[in-house]
């Protein structure tokens, strides 16, 4: 759906972007970590045709983002990270002015908006003026308004950002419906537990640059070469503690209350096994899960402890 | 279908009384200083008279005060469109959609021309008070709209221009008014240097050089338009030491066409000149194609 290939945006002397390589899957949603300044908007804004490249190209289900923007421009859409919102304007009649700009008949747009602003959740907002919305319900109607023309590939800068603890929820619901819908998101954002969460791969940006891209697992993996893996119980923790440590593929055990963690060189087969020998023993496990990657200690991993 | 970011502007500068309340306002005024003007010129109650020729100098005084406002307003108006939009952070919103930057640009320029021609449009019922007497031609008054169109034209591309190379809307509005004071003030000093230096008399000049100096003044051609449908020879008449010394038969018959219809040129050069800067504006907010684009 996207390919990336030794993408540079120069400004002057100073580099915002070098030498990006950068391939997202169709139905996949790719999370953009990095700090300020990383060159995160300035790759979204090229590919949202609103920049060009020094060099490089952008391949957007096989268009060049450079060469016809405006084939580009039916296939993305785009979320920037700061937008404002017209005074005057009812909400209704902002979906319909982007329904038009997008040259959409007057006749289809009901059938479009109507199910659009059922899923930002706006639908008993539909006659309410777009500047007294909070910044929560204006940051969905963008996102719905991204998505009027039903796009393939969705940009969206810093979706999350300003928003309150319940705004960024129901932002993450409607992002989660995206999915359902099998649309390509390429999404950044500074919540990086929401991103871990939500995006099947994670590219990590610093200075221009794309240090590392994957699935957040696989990433995790990479750098630490080990599995951690949570157990609890509600008997004794160093009954747990005597059998892993009978395991040779089981590394430094860590006790917390009734929970404990073990780091872990196996195999999926050889993890079941050590379950099987958990409950073969007796001890009544509630819990046995292996810890899905941290994202925030992979980024600071990454980048060497820059700062978000 | 009609352009949506027009379409948008219209819903939402049209909506509420304010708008209404402003078009009210200005009948209002345009209504009581023709009033005023008929009373003190056209009817004398000191002999009972009416004197119907001087119906022309009320049509006028209408024309000039829509032409004042055209020009006045619509720098006014057009000079924040595109600046606006990016002070309001839009811009990027409308140039990620099919609008193309020259349909974001028109949109943009017919919105803001559209709510000053509305003010002239409105104020065509009190025109009416000419015609009852019959002193001038339907077809005058419409060339006299026309010529306030394509003024409105020419200074809203101008406008919109500015408003896309810089970002702030003051800026644009001082330049496009400074241009706009070199047009209406400027060629016409130009023009009359030499006369001003050099004392009446002063034949250094040709009638060709003077012309195309005072081409680009709205003044002049919406004088020259006045004087063309009330009969009088109002460039001939401002070059006449010129007309004197450079003999008749120099003045070659083309030279004399665009003297007896420098209005029609005048509005020529509007349309080309609005025409320009608008393809100029919509190449300015063209985010692909530039060579190099700011840092955001």
């Amino acid at each position: 759906m996207l390919e990336i290939k030794g993408l540079v945006k120069q400004y002057g002397k100073f580099t915002a972007v070098d030498h990006l390589d950068l391939s997202v899957e169709e139905g996949n949603i790719f999370g953009f970590v990095g700090p300020n300044g990383a060159g995160k908007t300035t790759t979204m804004r090229i590919m949202a045709g609103l920049l060009t490249a020094t060099s490089g190209s952008v391949l957007i289900d096989g268009v060049d983002a450079t060469k016809n923007p405006l084939l580009l421009r039916e296939k993305i859409g785009y979320m920037p990270d700061f937008f404002g919102v017209y005074d005057n304007l009812k909400v209704s009649e902002y979906m319909d002015f982007y329904a038009g700009a997008y040259e959409i008949p007057y006749g289809q747009r009901d059938g479009i908006i109507n199910p659009l602003l059922d899923l930002v959740n706006l639908s008993d907002k539909k006659d309410v003026y777009v500047d007294t919305l909070s910044r929560g319900m204006k940051q969905r109607l963008c996102l719905a308004r991204s998505l009027v023309h039903d796009p393939k590939l969705l940009i969206l800068d810093e979706p999350a950002s300003g928003l309150d603890p319940r705004a960024r929820i129901e932002m993450k619901d409607a992002l989660k419906q995206l999915q359902t819908l099998n649309k390509t998101i390429l999404i950044s954002s500074h919540i990086l537990p929401e991103l871990a969460e939500m995006c099947t791969q994670v590219g990590i940006m610093e200075k221009g640059k794309l240090l590392i891209q994957g699935s957040v697992g696989d990433i995790m993996q990479r750098l630490t070469q080990k599995r951690v893996v949570s157990v609890r119980t509600t008997g004794d923790v160093a009954k747990i503690t005597y059998v892993l440590k009978e395991n040779p593929l089981v590394r430094s055990i860590v006790q917390h209350q009734s929970d404990l963690e073990f780091d872990f060189d196996g195999t999926d087969a050889d993890l079941a096994d050590i379950l099987k020998s958990l409950v073969m023993k007796g001890i009544p496990v509630t819990q046995f899960k292996e810890k899905e990657g941290n994202l925030e200690e992979i980024f600071m991993q990454v980048t060497g402890g820059a700062a978000l | 279908m009609m352009n949506p970011v027009l379409r948008r502007e219209a819903i939402t500068s049209l909506r509420g009384w304010k708008n209404f309340a402003v078009v009210m306002f200005y009948i209002g005024i345009i209504l009581f200083g023709a009033g005023l003007f008929f009373f003190s010129t056209v009817y004398n109650s000191y002999d009972y008279s009416f004197d119907p020729q001087a119906m022309t100098f009320l049509y006028v005084f209408l024309a000039s005060i829509q032409m004042a406002l055209v020009v006045i307003s619509v720098p006014a108006f057009a000079a924040g469109s595109i600046s606006g939009e990016r002070e309001k952070q839009t811009l990027d919103l409308l140039l990620v959609t099919k609008l193309s930057p020259l349909s974001i640009v028109v949109g943009k320029m017919l919105a803001s021309m559209a709510f000053v021609l509305l003010l002239v449009v409105s104020t065509l019922p009190v025109f009416a008070l000419v015609f009852y007497f019959g002193s001038i031609h339907i077809g005058s008054l419409l060339l006299m709209m026309a010529f306030a169109v394509t003024t409105a034209f020419m200074l809203a591309g101008i406008s919109v221009f500015f408003s896309c190379v810089y970002k702030r809307t003051v800026i644009s509005i001082m330049l496009v008014y400074i241009i706009t004071g070199i047009l209406c003030i400027g060629t016409l000093i130009w023009a009359y240097m030499p006369y001003i230096v050099m004392g009446y008399g002063y034949s250094g000049s040709s009638m060709e050089l003077e012309l195309l100096k005072i081409i680009p003044n709205p003044g002049m051609g919406f004088a020259s338009l006045m004087g063309g449908q009330l009969g009088v020879d109002v460039v001939g008449g401002m070059f006449s030491d010129i007309m004197r010394w450079q003999e008749y038969d120099e003045v070659n018959t083309m030279t004399q066409w665009v003297i007896d219809h420098l209005w029609l040129v005048h509005m020529t050069f509007q349309v080309v000149v609005g025409g320009v800067f608008v393809l100029l504006a919509a190449s300015k907010i063209n985010p692909i194609g530039k060579k190099s684009n700011r840092r955001k």
